[in-house]
């Protein structure tokens, strides 16, 4: 292992583990710090569910990919509609939608779904997925719905609150810069990265104390830090406060905080299903560019209750695409191809912002997650249209 | 505290119930200094009005908010209880304004105290707007709403199905507004019934402007439509690269419209032709506003800019905070503008 830190939790007992994505250092790349330890403050005496992650299907990941379900860089609602009903289907064997989407949720949940808005409006969970989303859930006969994101205004950015049905209530965590009302101070997780005053990350309060399920939505989109952001990036960083403070480029502490982050309960608990949404896909410049030179339009949906496997794949999928555009690799560690801010970083696929740590996902995996060896994937491509 | 002198009234959303934008009131001069600046207790994402000497706000701290144009300081505040996103809206003695918690508020315009308010089952994200003693406002139960300006009893509603966050256009028995269905609706605003619809291809976020005829609307659909007033059917539609969900603003003859695509977009009022088009930023999500020969436009990453509505050349810009939907409001001696940290900021 190349990277590696030691996470204790309070409450569940205090356990030491030694967690960090492994890969063997090229030559010429640098040699990175550990990161610091990490204290997770979790809920007292929290029942695992066996729903929660990597839930009821570890290593499996379903992809439903249809030709039709973008054009124009519009979204088919009707062939989106197709899609989730079939990758339903897929993963969890069921005959009807609406079964496979029992299998998750039962009417008395308060199903939070989590969006990733932080790319809007060029990229982003597409509204279109998030409605058929609403659909599926109402017909294994849930009534409470929310749509969740750390920030209100990247919500509005995506116009989520006006494009979704009557009844969705739609909660932004944050209004503006470090405003802490939203979050539970009895849950965090508490590590000192780069001196910072606030070491600690809070778990949103609509998570511990208002919902009982996730659903979580994620885009397929690299990440300057992370090397992606997929399921476990867009449920950590996107439910707990105070991340930012893990990157000092060009060092970031993504491996292995995401990870942490995805671990702690009730989160893990709560989040049963991922489908992450590859309508669009940022191959340079996430999570937040809106150059479309560097947004593809693949057509693809990853359906799977393991985050670990589901971003596995994305990484799969995203580092092919950069390789043929003749983009950086995700693992480059080389100095000189470190861009000298952040504009420049924007703009060149052959430049990065930090040293990427795309091993955030392996990481994950070693703490219990899901299953990061993509030969013990149970991996399945279905072509539609 | 320097002191801005206020010969300007801006009752509305985009300044009066023909929503102008301040047509003719203000110079276009680049703003020298900041005269002062205020931060409420949460972020704004609405658009400040102004009547006399008290510039209206409100914030998602839950309060309508009077500040004292010459001195910066609150004078009063006005709570509801829950997050404001809806631009105030001010006639005769009355502010109206709505709240997420469903509630629209008809509060004293002097002193702030309640004179009415009207329970509607969702969220109220739309200004409203008053038209021959009738408020008139759409909510996110999927209702559009008239209620007597006097009361605030309602005298009828009109059920869409789907959520409303376009603030209505009304005139002379005609009401206008969007709705997340994908429709444009005009109705009777005596009776609430249909006079007709018109349908885009994405929910509508945008509130209509009408000018020459022809209602003017933005869409999720990536679309600009001009619509007959009289018939709903489409004269023409311009497309951008990303939604609108900003409002269009019209001077001669040329309608602006913002799209998320970062582009502000200038097009002939009677034939969709593209005058010209300028990216001003990422994105943008408000609404345009002009004064002679200026339009100015706050965007979403910071960018407040004013650039001549002929050529659309920058005349200026400034580097203050986010806007997701606020505008600006401009008078001879002063610019008011909101961001979504909370502050306010009065240029001279």
């Amino acid at each position: 292992m190349n990277r590696r830190t030691f996470v204790t939790h309070a409450l569940a007992g205090t356990t030491g583990l030694v967690i960090g994505g492994a890969r063997a250092r090229a030559a010429g790349e640098v040699n990175l710090p550990d990161p610091p330890p990490i204290h997770v403050h979790g809920l007292k005496d929290y029942r695992r569910s066996p729903l929660g992650m990597p839930g009821l299907f570890p290593g499996r990941v379903i992809e439903i990919h249809d030709p039709n379900a973008i054009r124009d860089n519009h979204v088919s609602q009707p062939v989106v509609r197709r899609m989730i009903e079939q990758g339903m289907k897929e993963l969890t064997g069921e005959t009807s939608p609406a079964a496979a989407w029992a299998r998750f949720v039962t009417p008395n949940d308060v199903v939070g779904i989590k969006i990733n808005p932080a790319g809007a409006p060029a990229c982003c969970s597409s509204p279109e997925i998030v409605r058929e989303v609403i659909h599926g859930l109402r017909s294994a006969g849930v009534r409470d719905i929310l749509v969740y994101d750390r920030f209100s205004y990247y919500i509005q950015a995506g116009g989520y609150h006006a494009l979704l049905p009557v009844g969705i209530r739609v909660v932004g965590v944050e209004h503006r810069e470090s405003d802490v009302s939203g979050y539970d101070t009895n849950i965090y997780c508490q590590a000192d990265f780069f001196g910072e005053w606030e070491t600690r990350s809070y778990l949103a309060s609509v998570v511990t104390q208002q919902i009982t399920k996730i659903v979580n939505i994620p885009t397929l989109k690299d990440h300057s830090a992370a090397g992606v952001t997929g399921c476990l990036k867009n449920l950590g960083y996107g439910s707990f406060n105070n991340v930012n403070r893990t990157h000092k480029a060009p060092i970031t502490f993504t491996d292995p905080l995401i990870g942490v982050l995805c671990s702690t309960e009730p989160l893990r608990s709560k989040a049963v299903l991922s489908i992450l949404d590859g309508m669009r896909e940022v191959w340079h410049g996430g999570p937040q560019t809106q150059l479309q030179q560097f947004i593809g339009q693949p057509g693809l949906l990853l359906f799977g209750t393991d985050p670990v496997a589901v971003d596995t794949i994305e990484l799969a999928i995203i580092s092919k695409k950069r390789e043929l555009e003749g983009a950086l690799s995700l693992w480059d560690r080389n100095p000189a191809n470190m861009a000298k801010d952040g504009q420049e970083y924007s703009l060149n696929p052959r430049k990065n912002l930090f040293f990427r740590q795309p091993a955030h996902i392996e990481a994950a995996g070693r703490l219990g997650l899901g299953v990061w060896e993509i030969n013990k994937i149970n991996y399945s491509k279905v072509e539609m249209g | 505290m320097a002191e801005a002198v206020n010969t300007t009234t801006w009752v509305t959303l985009l300044c009066d119930v023909r929503r102008t934008g301040g047509q003719g009131q203000w110079p276009g001069r680049a703003p020298e200094r900041v005269l002062w600046q205020l931060r409420l207790e949460d972020s704004v994402r609405s658009s400040p009005v102004l009547a006399g000497d008290l510039l209206y706000i409100t914030c998602l701290d839950g309060a309508l908010h009077a500040i004292d144009v010459h001195s910066g300081r609150e004078a009063w505040k006005s709570e509801t209880g829950s997050g404001i996103h809806s631009t105030p809206a001010i006639c005769a003695n009355k502010v109206l304004f709505g709240n997420d918690s469903g509630q629209v508020f008809a509060v004293d315009r002097t002193t702030g105290q309640k004179l009415w308010a009207v329970s509607t089952g969702a969220e109220v994200w739309t200004s409203p707007v008053v038209f021959g003693g009738t408020v008139f406002f759409g909510s996110a139960d999927g209702y559009f709403y008239a209620a007597a300006l006097s009361t605030g009893k309602v005298q009828w509603t009109f059920r869409s199905g789907a959520r409303i966050y376009s603030t209505a256009y009304a005139e002379e028995h005609r009401v206008y507004f969007g709705c997340s269905n994908r429709k444009v609706y005009c109705l009777d605003s005596g009776s609430g019934e249909v006079v007709w619809t018109a349908e885009s291809g994405d929910g509508i976020e945008s509130s209509p402007a009408l000018a020459d005829g022809a209602v003017l609307i933005g869409s999720e659909d990536f679309s600009l439509y001009a619509l007959d007033a009289a018939s709903g059917i489409i004269r023409w539609k311009y497309s951008t690269g990303l939604g609108i969900s900003s409002s269009p603003a019209v001077a001669n003859r040329t309608v602006l419209a913002g799209s998320k695509d970062g582009f502000l977009y200038a097009l002939d009022l009677s034939s969709g032709r593209l005058n010209w088009k300028v990216q001003i930023s990422n994105v943008i999500m408000a609404s345009p506003v002009i004064s002679e020969g200026v339009v100015c436009i706050q965007a979403f990453r910071g960018e407040t800019l004013a650039l001549d509505t002929a050529t659309g050349q920058t005349i200026w810009r400034a580097q203050l905070g986010m806007s997701v939907q606020s505008c600006p409001v401009l008078t001879k001696s002063a610019i008011y503008l909101a961001d979504i940290e909370g502050m306010v900021y009065a240029l001279e």
